[in-house]
């Protein structure tokens, strides 16, 4: 690969953060806490956060397997979701500001 | 799904919880803490010298075949290990026969070689790393087979209650990422959900493999039956059905040069991509010598894992072993290697281990879950008394267990080197403190346990690196400048567990009269 293996790593890590954040904020639950209490999540920000959540999510499980085969690449993308999911859960719970430019970005 | 459907999985989530509980916190544990054996092994014998530039492998060879050949003149096998990355060190280890003439048994030796000047170095006798992490298979004070019985019997447990957890588990996609933590039951229930569900990949796995692994002896009975009882026969099961592919091929080497150091030329010469771990001499001295090499390279479908060089007729033959020939037998390997984790690089080496401890965490916090449903319907004050004391127990143990694994490490410092069965009493200093930290538990008033033994736990680990300085010529000033990053990095390890367990023992509430029901833990969010 053109790329040094701790860079992709970090890629695989970026990949799977950005996916997961937007499908989180894809659930109403978490749209609102992250957002002003009026804002609702509207249906057409719903399908499309989800639409790149899992696209991302899709592209970083293909791009593992190119990189370090089926197997080995399998444990690197599970071993990264289970990571990034932590992280996320910690900021959405004690830091849910942080990700507020996100909903202002699909709103315009 | 059926209320009375969901009610029996939660009662059998408590349940089968409950039984091995405080076991597979254990192996948890001393489990975790293996995926770092080699650097602990590191730490536990600070006499080896680190290798830290490149080595000519062949000048090694050649110290280690001289002090080989005075050491160990009539071993039958003979091992040299290289540096790699986890464990920098030239090695030489020989089966030491028993004689009864001089009252030795049959034992293996071990000794570091000094790159710089090729001299062997004594290392302190000791279990290591390895032998902490062995703990969580093969337990201790029981014979093998009871303890592969007892953890096979606590891995079917620990799945069932993944399994029924994962059910009762419900609104998987509405709470995945919600953790609101606020004070009370409700609290410890959103940390077991963490420590549960987002390393749930890691615990299905480990668990699954792990009961894999211990199948030969959980299922022995079908072995039994096809191929017939004892060990003989159940070998020759294991002989036929872990079978590899090999390849095979005739040297251009005759048979009176085959030796250490022109199996090295040539296997450094056929495998130019792979790093050589291993060079061993087996049977030697008998018609059936033949050595074998082993490469770094462990998990990898395509890599070369082992290669055997020897006599057949009047040639050399090379044997390399690919792949298994069994389809059952691949798969088997695969699980293995996952649950092993040997291949992983460092960061996916440091997700096992803090995986490992998330899982420990989620055995931890359910016992916590246990003891708080209870303590909320108390009744009977024989049921109180029941509870209570199970509840110190539990302190003792969630905490005892990291304090007596810190417990091994100050005994490997402690113990005088003379001392024959040293390796064996760093054991002993494990268990006992462990017995240690439980009456103290079950002593101390009610309301300071916790507090008391994360105290306990803060000062054992962060006075590690103190001992260290004291005991060695290692410090952590010295570890960097001599770039020894596996000792630098225990060190730093162990200073760090002791800050997060200082910060527990800061942050849990004293004053609370009901023990842990309104610990602070877990401080609420704005």
């Amino acid at each position: 690969m053109i790329f040094s293996e701790p860079v992709l790593i970090i890629l695989l890590i970026l990949l799977l953060m950005v996916g997961f954040t937007l499908l989180s904020l894809s659930l109403s639950r978490h749209y609102s806490h992250v957002t002003d209490k009026r804002q609702r999540l509207a249906n057409k920000t719903k399908l499309l956060l989800r639409f790149i959540g899992y696209s991302l999510l899709i592209i970083s499980a293909i791009i593992s397997e190119k990189v370090w085969g089926i197997a080995l690449g399998g444990v690197y993308w599970f071993a990264t979701t289970m990571l990034v999911a932590t992280v996320l859960s910690i900021i959405l719970t004690y830091k849910p500001r942080w990700l507020s430019f996100i909903p202002l970005y699909f709103h315009r | 799904m059926k209320p009375r459907f969901r009610q029996s999985m939660n009662w059998l989530h408590t349940w089968t919880g409950f039984i091995f509980g405080w076991m597979l916190y254990f192996i948890f544990v001393t489990g975790s803490v293996g995926y770092f054996e080699n650097e602990i092994d590191r730490w536990m014998k600070p006499e080896m010298t680190i290798v830290n530039q490149v080595i000519d492998e062949q000048q090694v060879l050649k110290s280690a075949e001289y002090h080989l050949n005075i050491l160990a003149a009539d071993s039958p096998e003979w091992y040299i290990s290289f540096p790699a990355a986890r464990s920098p060190f030239i090695g030489i280890s020989w089966l030491q026969l028993a004689n009864s003439e001089t009252n030795t048994p049959r034992a293996w030796q071990e000794k570091n070689l000094n790159p710089s000047d090729g001299s062997a170095v004594d290392v302190r006798e000791t279990g290591g790393g390895r032998t902490l992490y062995r703990l969580h298979y093969n337990l201790h004070y029981v014979p093998k087979v009871v303890a592969y019985i007892l953890t096979s019997v606590a891995a079917m447990l620990m799945l069932i209650s993944l399994i029924t957890g994962v059910i009762i588990h419900k609104k998987i996609f509405i709470e995945f990422f919600t953790f609101r933590s606020k004070k009370g039951l409700r609290a410890w229930l959103d940390i077991h959900n963490i420590f549960s569900v987002l390393p749930l990949p890691f615990h299905l796995m480990i668990t699954y493999s792990g009961l894999l692994l211990l199948m030969g002896i959980s299922m022995s009975t079908v072995i039994d039956t096809t191929y017939g009882e004892g060990r003989k026969n159940h070998n020759q099961f294991y002989k036929t059905a872990h079978l590899d592919i090999k390849e095979r091929q005739f040297l251009e080497l005759p048979p009176s040069e085959l030796s250490l150091k022109s199996v090295l030329e040539d296997a450094g010469n056929r495998f130019k991509k792979q790093k050589l771990s291993y060079i061993g001499l087996k049977s030697r001295g008998t018609k059936g010598e033949h050595y074998d090499i082993w490469f770094d390279d462990f998990e990898g479908i395509k890599s070369v894992s082992s290669v055997e060089y020897r006599v057949k007729g009047q040639q050399v033959e090379i044997e390399v072993s690919r792949s298994k020939v069994g389809k059952a037998a691949s798969v088997y390997e695969f699980f293995e290697h996952l649950h092993e984790g040997l291949f992983a690089d460092i960061y996916l080496r440091w997700l096992y281990f803090i995986s490992g401890l998330l899982g420990s965490g989620m055995i931890a916090t359910g016992m916590v879950l246990w003891i708080l449903k209870r303590q909320k319907n108390a009744g009977k004050p024989n049921k109180i008394k029941f509870v209570e004391l199970i509840e110190r127990i539990n302190v003792g143990i969630i905490i005892g267990v990291p304090i007596a694994i810190a417990v091994y490490f100050w005994s490997n410092r402690l113990i005088p080197i003379s001392q024959v069965t040293r390796d064996e009493w760093e054991v002993h200093s494990l268990f006992i403190s462990l017995i240690a930290c439980i009456s103290f538990c079950l002593i101390r008033p009610k309301q300071n346990i916790w507090k008391e033994m994360l105290w306990l736990a803060a000062s054992v680990y962060m006075l590690l690196p103190v001992l260290n300085m004291f005991t060695t010529e290692h410090t952590l000033i010295s570890s960097i400048q001599k770039s020894d990053s596996l000792m630098l990095g225990f060190d730093l390890s162990m200073l760090f567990f002791g800050i997060c367990f200082a910060i527990s023992g800061i942050t849990v509430n004293k004053k609370s009269t009901k023990g842990i029901t309104t610990n602070n833990l877990v401080p609420s969010p704005n």
